[in-house]
Order: C-alpha cells, then sequence, then structure tokens
C-alpha cells in the first residue's frame, strides 16, 4: 500500500510524460510489473492522455473576423493620449505627486516657510492627532541624521520620478522608456549611496 | 521587440493606428483566442462575444503594448482574464459551485464508458467530462493539449507559478482517470 501510495505520486506525470525511461521513474516501472491496481491506474491515464491530445479544437465562426474589424474601424484610432479617470495610470502619478510634495514640504526649514500658507498646512500635519502627529514628530530630532536624509530623498525622488514619467506615460512612449531608464539609473545611484550611508553607519 | 515573433511588426504598425495590420492580426490569431474562449465558457456564442471583447479592448491597449512578452502570449492573457471576468459574472446567476467539489464530482461520476466501446467513443465520454471539469483546469487543460503551450508559457500567460500549473494538469489528468472505468478491467461495473 505505501508503495502504492508513492507510486501514485509520480505515475501521472510519468504518463503524462510519454513513459520516459528515467531514472528517477525506475522504482515505479518496478512497481507497475508487479501490482495490476497501479497498473490499471496506468492504463486509465493513458487513455485520458490519448484522448486529450487528440481533443478538437472549436473553431471561430466565419463572421467573427469581419465582426471584429466592423467593431474596431467604428472605434476609430486606439486612445493613445486618454486621461482616463480612475485608471492607475492616472491616479498612481497624482498620489506619487503629492507624496512628493508632502516630502519636500515636511523637509523645508521653517523659516523658509514661514510666510507661505504651506507652513499652516504642516503645522497642521503635525498637530495631527494618533499616529500620524506620532509619526511626524520624531523628524525634527533626527533631521541631521545622514541616513534618515538619504532615504528621505530617494523617496521623495522616486515618487517624483513615479509621477513624472507617469504623467508623460500617455502623451509618449518613446519619452516614457527612456525616463524609465533615467529613473532605474537614478534609483541606482540612491541606492548605492544608500548602501554607502548603512555601511558607515 | 523579440526577434522571434512573427506578429511583432504587425503589432508595431497596429500601435500607429494601421487597422489594415489589425485585421491581419485577427486573422492570425482569431483560432486561437476562440478556442481558448470556448474552453473556459463552452458555449459558441458566448466565446464569440468574448473573442470580439477580447480584440476590441486589445486594440485598445495595444499602444501600451511594449513586447516585453510574445503578442500571442500576451494576447492569451487577455483572452483568459476577459473570459475567466466573465464566467464570474454569468456565475452569479447560476448555482454556485466550489471548484474543488466539481473536481471530486467528475472524478466520482467520471467519463461513463458503456461496456464495448470504440476508442472514439471512449474519447468522447472523455472530452465530455473536461467540460465538467471546473474551469480553472479546464483552462489548462485547453493551453496545454489544444494550443500546444509548454508549461512555462502557460506560467507566463496566467501569471501562476510553474509548479501552480504542473500540479493543475496532473490534478485534471488524475480526477479524469480516477472517473473513468475500463471495460476491459472488469472491475465494479457499475460506474
Ligand atoms: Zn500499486
Amino acid at each position: 500500500m505505501l508503495e502504492c501510495d508513492r507510486a501514485r505520486r509520480s505515475i501521472v506525470q510519468y504518463i503524462a510524460d510519454g513513459e520516459p525511461a528515467l531514472p528517477v521513474y525506475a522504482s515505479l516501472r518496478a512497481h507497475l510489473g508487479t501490482c495490476a491496481s497501479c497498473r490499471a491506474e496506468a492504463e486509465r491515464l493513458r487513455a485520458v492522455e490519448g484522448a486529450l491530445r487528440v481533443m478538437p479544437v472549436a473553431a471561430p465562426p466565419v463572421g467573427l473576423a469581419p465582426e471584429v474589424m466592423r467593431r474596431v474601424n467604428s472605434l476609430g484610432q486606439p486612445p493613445r493620449e486618454e486621461w482616463r479617470l480612475f485608471s492607475w495610470e492616472t491616479w498612481v502619478p497624482v498620489v506619487a505627486f503629492a507624496v512628493a510634495l508632502l516630502i519636500a514640504m515636511i523637509s523645508m526649514p521653517a523659516n523658509l516657510l514661514s510666510s507661505m500658507t504651506l507652513y499652516e498646512l504642516e503645522s497642521t500635519l503635525r498637530a495631527l492627532p494618533g499616529q500620524a502627529g506620532g509619526w511626524l514628530s520624531p523628524m525634527e530630532s533626527i533631521t541631521r541624521n545622514e541616513l534618515f536624509w538619504v532615504i528621505w530623498t530617494s523617496l521623495f525622488v522616486t515618487m517624483a520620478g513615479v509621477g513624472f514619467s507617469l504623467s508623460l506615460r500617455n502623451l509618449s512612449r518613446e519619452a516614457t522608456a527612456w525616463l524609465a531608464e533615467w529613473c532605474d539609473r537614478l534609483t541606482d545611484v540612491t541606492d548605492r549611496a544608500w548602501q554607502r550611508a548603512r555601511n558607515a553607519h | 521587440m523579440s526577434d522571434q515573433d512573427p506578429l511583432a511588426e504587425l503589432v508595431s504598425r497596429c500601435q500607429q493606428g494601421d487597422t489594415v495590420a489589425f485585421a491581419q492580426l485577427v486573422a492570425a490569431t482569431q483560432a486561437d483566442t476562440y478556442n481558448v474562449a470556448y474552453g473556459v465558457l463552452r458555449n459558441p456564442q458566448e466565446a464569440q462575444d468574448m473573442t470580439q471583447e477580447v480584440y476590441l479592448r486589445a486594440w485598445r491597449a495595444l499602444p501600451g503594448f511594449r513586447g516585453e512578452s510574445k503578442v500571442q502570449s500576451w494576447l492569451y492573457r487577455v483572452t483568459v482574464n476577459t473570459c475567466l471576468n466573465r464566467r464570474r459574472r454569468l456565475r452569479k446567476d447560476l448555482v454556485l459551485v466550489d471548484a474543488e467539489d466539481a473536481l471530486v464530482d467528475v472524478a466520482a461520476r467520471g467519463p461513463s464508458v458503456p461496456e464495448r466501446v470504440t476508442l472514439k467513443e471512449r474519447n468522447r465520454a472523455i472530452w465530455a467530462a473536461v467540460a465538467r471539469l471546473p474551469e480553472k483546469y479546464r483552462l489548462v487543460i485547453t493551453l496545454f493539449y489544444q494550443q500546444e503551450l509548454s508549461y512555462q508559457e502557460i506560467a507566463d500567460g496566467l501569471v501562476l507559478p510553474l509548479g501552480t500549473v504542473k500540479a493543475h494538469l496532473n490534478r485534471a489528468r488524475k480526477a479524469l482517470a480516477e472517473g473513468l472505468r475500463l471495460p476491459e478491467e472488469g472491475e465494479d461495473a457499475g460506474v
């Protein structure tokens, strides 16, 4: 029985692969020589395999392609520069830009912001209750930490890069490809800087 | 774009809005698309509607296709997603059958093969049992045996791990075989 359990585990793949004379199947083949029940299972699997290999393909109806083309022609040009609301191509860059802006805002020295309304927004953010406020408050104390700034800057660059490249995506695929490569390189540089900073610590 | 892909040139023309090139792409791939759609949906009208839907989506999405994969694999992916979504929507109106339950059901009831059968009749019974398999199993069967894709190509097309593809195929084969009662065996004749 234990033998059968072992045989049943590999027999399906063995039959499906066309019963190859591989060493891994040596014990299975030996078992099939002595066990009628597993031999019957092999016979059933062969029947299934044979049937599946000649299963008829469903042919498309004659009018299908013309109908497709009629509908495509009525659609006109593919909507290359369309901004689809709620598609990821729209909201991902928006969110990325928002995060980049938030990072830049929080990073700016307070005296630069003093005359701007942004400052008020920043203080509002800092005054946020619970987790959000708690997350923002320790930043004051670690602003001189080199590692922090490397991560912070690379996060900003990534977010801005994602926002920027995805915004251009709908305008020109070539520009996007070029930008994507450029962003990759930039990420590489920041990555290396981060590694160096981490090793230094 | 990969050099081996004969459809790559057509695709770049389609991306410029060339509908003649798209018509050629449709002509070259519609048999595969329709067969996969039929494999999932098991209904000629549904398969036809979804094939049209696939090409309309493809036409809209082609400008964003960057040639990371072959056009055919990309089309398979669009087809599978479109048809599985359709199936899900259709199933809301039908009795919900758990995929594993259905697999067990096929294994239990099996392709009913009468005492004396020709090979052709036995094959027909097995094909009928394939139609009763849950769609995720039917789908890999269609892609492997009819579209003659490799395990790796199926894995890429369905965005599944290679092991999962093999496991799906083996479970389907096993379920089909378990239910099968070959007359020459003589063991429990009553199915
Ligand atoms: Zn055995």
